[in-house]
């Protein structure tokens, strides 16, 4: 009920702001426009680039950025600023553990953006002269939000030890720069990975980024293999495990250094 | 004049009191403007590596309009951006009072009030890459081409505060747009391709929207363009934009009411 409550508040913060929307909405529609465009002059009427058609590129562009607003958390922003600002003494006494409030409050900011995202998607859907693929097989929905679940979670521990470095920085931006220049590259943001070279693609697999967002959308496009999705889910499982644990020993010791005065 | 460029400098001076104050922010703003160039230098040989030209360009013009665009994002950063996107929030919080009732432009006091050391490096690395580029890379240009694209550079800067103080002035109208940022940021995207890519709204990007000039005239001087042509073409689109939204800006101004309790 609490939790609810949490996300509950938090939407109802966020949609009260309608311009704020419309924002988001405009960004949404520039990002599905770029890269598919961009990949399209690419293409250059060829048919078909490493296993992808021009329908299969628009559908991936789309695709990620409906995940992206669902999966890709972020924690960090959120508990650095209250690390700095103090607010996190707020959280500490409520009667939810704090890395549970900052996971139900980053889920609830994303809903409204993925409304917005999905009317955007459906728009396109209907009015793009390139037509979208759709999965065939009755499987692959479920797997799509089992891998979406696993993604949620790897990107919250991370995003999350992120944000716990404040307590030990003043400024942890640098690290969130890096972090973000290597989730672009390595989650598939700018290209599917396919198109990458292949020791890039290789790298790719044993780390955790294209978990969150490359593998569900690949699923999605159905360009998967029983051994595949195999190997896939084993890694991402162990990523799931290595990154909560760390997050669990990380919080520990930032809440040790963390010293509040007055308010 | 003399009183703006007073501002100014005691801003320059404050701002480089507090970047030897903290030192992390410095690195921070420094690592960033590096790790762009790498981030956009990736994608280019990514899409290079499985075509020979986008949309008519080759590589080296879209790495010579990689160069361009950082160089005049740097030169945002250093002099204009912190300072104007802090606009929506004055206006948002009430706080915009205290700079209307100072006895100068409220914009040029916010504008230039936060300079950015780290972005003045970048700029000099920047150029100092670029010029390795066209040493390294044979890139065929003459010096009144170099010149005319160092000369168009300012005028990337006078787009790029149009287009942000349009944006921020939203603020006087609409409660809460402090995410004009991420739009922002998203329309860079495309400022980062040859306006060709986005055949179908071409148009818009030289005109409502101006973000071919925040980069793509400048590379097109080196690709060959007409020199004077392209010249007035940029800086007669970055200036319509800047006083677009100064009337956007002062629309609002008048609009304003405090909401400061």
């Amino acid at each position: 009920m609490m939790r609810f409550s949490i996300m509950k508040m938090t939407v109802k913060s966020k949609i009260v702001y309608r311009m704020r929307l419309v924002m988001w909405a405009l960004t949404t529609i520039v990002w599905v426009a770029v890269y598919p465009l961009v990949w399209l002059a690419v293409y250059d009427g060829q048919e078909i680039l490493r296993g992808f058609s021009t329908t299969d590129i628009l559908t991936y562009f789309i695709v990620i950025m409906l995940m992206d607003f669902v999966v890709t958390s972020y924690a960090d922003d959120n508990l650095s600023v209250d690390v700095r600002d103090g607010d996190v003494s707020n959280w500490l006494l409520k009667p939810i553990s704090t890395p549970q409030f900052y996971f139900y409050y980053n889920f609830s900011v994303s809903l409204p953006m993925t409304v917005i995202a999905f009317i955007v998607a459906l728009a396109i859907a209907v009015f793009s002269p390139v037509p979208l693929s759709y999965p065939q097989q009755w499987l692959t929905l479920p797997v799509i939000v089992l891998f979406m679940a696993v993604g949620v979670g790897i990107s919250f521990n991370i995003k999350f030890m992120l944000g716990c470095l404040a307590f030990w920085f003043e400024e942890i931006r640098m690290v969130q720069y890096l972090y973000w220049f290597a989730t672009s590259l390595l989650a598939g943001w700018v290209a599917p990975l396919v198109f990458f070279p292949d020791w890039f693609a290789r790298l790719s697999e044993v780390l955790p980024f294209q978990y969150t967002l490359y593998v569900p959308v690949m699923i999605a496009l159905e360009k998967y293999t029983p051994a595949l999705l195999l190997n896939w889910g084993t890694i991402a499982a162990c990523w799931l495990v290595v990154s909560w644990i760390a997050r669990r020993v990380m919080w520990k010791r930032a809440i040790r250094r963390y010293n509040a005065v007055g308010r | 004049m003399n009183r703006a460029f007073a501002i100014w400098s005691r801003f320059i001076k404050t701002a480089l009191i507090r970047d030897a104050e903290f030192r992390g922010d410095f690195v921070a703003g420094f690592a960033a403007g590096f790790g762009w160039l790498v981030f956009m230098f990736s994608i280019a040989e990514v899409v290079f590596g499985h075509t020979n030209s986008l949309a008519g360009w080759s590589k080296q013009d879209i790495q010579a309009l990689i160069f361009a665009w950082t160089i005049s994002q740097e030169m945002f950063i250093a002099f204009f951006y912190y300072g104007i996107t802090q606009l929506s929030t004055l206006v948002h919080k009430g706080d915009f009072d205290v700079y209307l009732v100072r006895p100068f432009s409220a914009l040029w006091q916010i504008a230039v009030s936060r300079f950015r050391l780290p972005a003045c490096i970048n700029i000099g690395i920047n150029c100092v890459l670029f010029s390795l580029f066209l040493l390294t890379t044979g890139y065929d240009i003459t010096l009144s081409q170099l010149l005319a694209f160092t000369a168009l550079l300012p005028a990337a800067v006078i787009a790029r505060f149009a287009i942000m103080l349009a944006m921020q002035s939203l603020s006087f109208w609409f409660i809460n747009v402090d995410n004009v940022k991420v739009v922002y940021d998203s329309l860079m995207e495309i400022a980062r391709f040859p306006t060709l890519v986005f055949r179908s709204f071409e148009l818009l990007l030289f005109t409502a929207i101006p973000l071919a000039y925040l980069g793509n005239t400048q590379t097109q001087i080196l690709m060959g363009a007409p020199l004077w042509h392209t010249s007035v073409i940029t800086y007669a689109g970055a200036c319509g934009a800047l006083l677009v939204a100064l009337l956007i800006y002062r629309v609002g101004i008048r609009n304003y009411s405090s909401a400061s309790s």
